[in-house]
């Protein structure tokens, strides 16, 4: 063997020999800088870094640049915070997934900008992954760092932090949408809905736009400012379907926003699946309870089966051919149900108006063919129609903190009672054609 | 908002495209960075050195006995006498980053990989030294945790077991070790457009058309385009289709067109290079003067094709952009969408100069490096300072000397050119054999 740099590596090796078994035994990288306790934590005040030499900080080492990203953020709530956090100031908790933990932070005040709450999505160290980064935080990273819309959670910062976790920097978001429709003192008006509505197909619709399947559209992962905007969160599962010959998992999808595509394992299925998930929101809104909460797949798919009809070749063409069709009652004729239509709808969902049911409609169709794009969502007549879609700063927020008083007969309105509703929403408001921004600068 | 803007706003347009001289200035700004960390590493080796021959009686057992083979320190050695090394230019740094590109194109052949994973782990490394110097890195450390890294992100992930089991003496730790300092380095931007999504779509156009024409068409610009192409314009077309994707998944990889170019481009350079006359048919049927067809149908077509709008960027890095409904209302984009098209050709025609470089060159680079990263062998010192060690910086703690290595050998030799590596491994740490 001839020289080369690697001859050094001969060296008696004991101190890697001892290193501890864990997956990645050293810190950061390479470890090859020595990381002060002071910037491990990142809860210190950042002080106290002591290097032996102050032009060893090379911008020229991604280390180096990990501990200056590091250094940016802290845990907890910055002091001008306290007020508004003060439930949060003990735990720090915001909010746990299957493979994150979610931590309030802030952005260190520098001397031009003051402190920034931000969210510190923390990735849990899986141990039944142990080939590195997991492909959940390689999918939310790579596409969030594409994505820059104003409906789509805005990704600030990667870093990892002292157990080689890797911690995603994100705006920090005031709750999400379950939360509101969980909270029985809040009542939502049909404005409202269509303007939670409206932001969600806009941050879909960029998406969708750049090739990219969320394929995990559900009230959780959709959260809220402090001034009412919703973002699409949670793109551990995204994925872009720019290719459409190469196969995809049917495996995804919270199961009660699941589509009936997956369910019968289709390889090939497009964003037509975001557009029924969405649907199923769009549904909870409505009834302030999901709209088809099943308790297993099975019970899922029949629940599917009985609000919106059985797929047959006659609804669905070419369903009978996907690999896991099957009908429930099959013996049964009886217990066949048609595709649903309009009449159906109307009675569950009047408060919706004539056009919101025909959007509702469009968007949970059996065959995913026939859903609309998100594009065609947002134009229908529906969002230009009486009563407008709320603005974002005077939606209800969590806890009841109502941004601004409205004004209006649906004000009053208690949660459930929203699609008994005989209030003029069904669409006879002036059609006042507005152009609509869908953000993103198109 | 158009295909073309949503091009802009990716990653790869904002933060990876650069005029040529902002390209040469990054290198040389961190060549220079380099430079200073190799400068901290011998300083500090001198002062370790110093120290550590100053009480010779018993050497520290920790460290400063090390054996070393071929340079074992003799207690003889003024570290104060040996001058600093020669540290490597710009271009020989550029040589070393383009040797380790065609190693990885190899080494994902080894595998199979589908050329998305293979493009994409070579921007990776391409992107690393951009920013981080190989005498602060040494590629060689770098490849199998960046090709095992191009599978997640191209979603074509397989264990690392299986990964590892492939290459020998791989070890899942020593690809592991490595992966957030080239996801940090290539700054989380995991999404790389390739031109090869571009191409597939042009070649489908043109042959659909080519099949439209064959039953009679009126469109002149077809016509001239077959003409041109006569006498089998399909055949010819799925011959420059197969050598295009040759270009595509090397010259286009190892040169720098993904700094310069769209995706688009990259593609008709390649088409260029595969069949010039193919190339300027085309060009001529979408964007030239009589392109009847490109200007009635664009909508469509653009909608359809995604990204075939053209931005061109000028040499200062500025953007321009064309898209085909201005060339609709303005004089045709072909003339100078082809002077685009060339001078990308011809940066991936210079490309192949590197595969030529001589192995007494890439050995003349290599033993600089050496010396460069490795100050203790030089200066009997004890400490390993270094960015030989795959990874480090001149900072790097003695501790982590020994784990390297594992990691240090993860080279896979292609079939194809087994014998010739052989020669170019023995400077790069040994030969592998491939275990298939
Ligand atoms: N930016 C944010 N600001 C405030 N809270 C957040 C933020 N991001 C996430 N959360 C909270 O943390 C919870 C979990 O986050 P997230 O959905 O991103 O993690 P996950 O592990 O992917 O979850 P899932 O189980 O849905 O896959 C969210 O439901 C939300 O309540
Ligand atoms: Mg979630």
């Amino acid at each position: 063997m001839s020289s080369s740099a690697s001859s050094s590596a001969t060296r008696p090796s004991n101190a890697a020999a001892a290193a501890p078994p864990t997956r990645r035994t050293l810190p950061f990288g390479n470890g090859h800088t020595p990381v002060p306790a002071s910037v491990v934590e990142i809860d210190d005040g950042g002080g106290g870094l002591s290097k032996d030499n102050s032009d060893d900080s090379d911008i020229d080492d991604p280390d180096d640049i990990n501990t200056k990203t590091k250094r940016k953020y802290t845990k907890g709530t910055a002091p001008c915070y306290h007020r508004r956090f003060s439930s949060l100031i003990k735990n720090r908790k915001l909010g746990e997934g299957a493979y994150a933990v979610v931590n309030l932070g802030h952005r260190r005040a520098t001397a031009t900008d003051s402190a920034v709450p931000v969210a510190i999505k923390k990735i849990k160290v899986n141990t039944e992954f142990r080939d590195g980064l997991s492909m959940d935080a390689i999918r939310e990273v790579k596409y969030l760092r594409e994505l820059h819309h104003p409906n789509i959670i805005a990704l600030l910062d990667v870093f990892s932090s002292k157990n080689q976790n890797l911690c995603l920097v994100l705006e920090f978001l005031d709750s999400d949408l379950e939360m509101i429709i969980k909270d029985s003192s809040l009542t939502l008006s049909m404005a409202d809905v269509k303007s939670w509505m409206l932001m969600s197909l806009r941050g879909l619709w960029w998406c969708h736009k750049a090739f990219v399947l969320h394929r995990d559209i559900k009230p959780n992962n959709l959260l809220l400012s402090s001034t009412g905007v919703l973002k699409l969160a949670d793109f551990g599962l995204a994925r872009s379907f720019a290719d459409p010959y190469r196969p995809m998992t049917s495996n995804v999808i919270t199961r009660w926003y699941r589509p009936p595509e997956l369910f019968y394992g289709a390889k090939f299925y497009s964003s037509a699946v975001d557009i029924f998930s969405l649907g199923l929101v769009f549904c909870e809104l409505m009834l302030r309870t999901p709209f088809l909460p099943g308790n297993s797949d099975l019970h899922q798919f029949e629940l599917i089966c009985q609000a919106l009809g059985t797929p047959t070749e006659e609804n669905w063409p070419g369903v009978s051919s996907l690999p896991g069709y099957y009908v429930p009652h099959v013996d049964n004729a009886a217990a066949m149900v048609k595709e649903r239509g309009k009449d159906f709808f109307m009675n569950t969902f009047i408060a919706a108006g004539e056009s919101g049911v025909d959007l509702l409609m469009k968007m949970i169709r059996l065959d995913p063919r026939k859903r609309c794009t998100a594009r065609e969502a947002l134009d229908v007549p529906w969002f230009s129609q009486e009563p407008y879609p709320t603005k974002p700063a005077n939606l209800p927020k969590k806890g009841g903190g109502k941004g601004i008083e409205k004004v209006g007969s649906d004000l009053k309105r208690k949660a459930g009672e929203l699609f008994n509703s005989t209030d003029d929403a069904s669409g006879r408001g002036k059609k006042v054609a507005r152009k609509l921004d869908f953000g993103g600068g198109g | 908002m158009t295909e073309d803007n949503l091009y802009l706003a990716s990653t790869q347009c904002k933060t990876w495209s650069f005029g040529p001289s902002t390209l040469a200035t990054i290198r040389q700004n961190t060549n220079a960075a380099g430079i200073r960390s190799i400068k901290r590493g011998w300083k500090r080796a001198r002062i370790e050195a110093s120290s550590a021959n100053t009480p010779a009686v018993t050497p520290i057992p920790s460290s400063a006995s090390t054996p070393i083979p071929g340079a074992a320190p003799t207690p003889s050695i003024d570290p104060t006498a040996i001058p600093d090394p020669e540290s490597l230019t710009p271009a020989e740094e550029l040589t070393l980053v383009h040797y380790y590109i065609l190693r990885l194109i190899d080494m994902s052949d080894v595998f199979s990989f589908p050329s998305n994973v293979k493009s994409t782990a070579c921007v990776f490394l391409s992107r690393f030294h951009l920013h981080h110097s190989v005498q602060s890195y040494h590629p060689k450390h770098l490849i199998p945790t960046i090709l095992f890294l191009a599978t997640k992100t191209e979603n074509h992930y397989i264990p690392l077991s299986e990964f590892c089991k492939r290459v020998p003496k791989l070890t899942p730790e020593a690809v592991l070790k490595h992966e957030f300092t080239v996801a940090g380095g290539v700054r989380w931007d995991f999404d790389v457009r390739h031109p090869l999504r571009a191409a597939e779509g042009g070649i489908m156009e043109l042959l659909t058309a080519l099949a439209v024409t064959a039953n009679g068409s009126s469109d002149t610009g077809l016509q001239a385009l077959k003409e041109r192409l006569a006498p089998n314009p399909t055949r010819r077309v799925q011959d420059a289709h197969g050598r295009m994707k040759g270009f595509l998944t090397k010259e286009a990889l190892v040169s720098d067109v993904y700094y310069h170019y769209t995706p688009p481009q990259v593609f008709l350079g390649a088409l260029w290079l595969a069949d010039k006359d193919v190339a300027e048919a085309y060009i001529e049927w979408r964007f030239g003067e009589n392109s009847t067809m490109g200007r009635v149908t664009k909508k469509r077509k653009r909608d359809k094709r995604g990204k075939d709008g053209l931005v061109a960027k000028d040499k200062n890095g500025e953007k321009e952009e064309d898209t085909p409904s201005e060339a609709a209302k303005g004089p045709p984009l072909a003339p100078k969408l082809l002077s685009v098209i060339q001078s990308c050709a011809g940066m991936m025609t210079d490309a192949r100069a590197f595969e030529k470089t001589p192995v007494e060159e890439l050995k003349r680079i290599d033993k600089k490096l050496h010396r460069c990263q490795n100050p203790q062998k030089f200066l009997g010192a004890g400490i390993a300072i270094g960015a030989g060690s795959s990874d480090g910086g001149p900072k790097k703690p003695p501790e982590d000397a020994g784990a390297r290595k594992q990691v240090e050998e993860g080279i896979v030799v292609g079939k194809a050119d087994e014998r010739k590596r052989k020669v170019e491994d023995d400077l790069f740490g040994g030969s592998l054999p491939v275990k298939v």
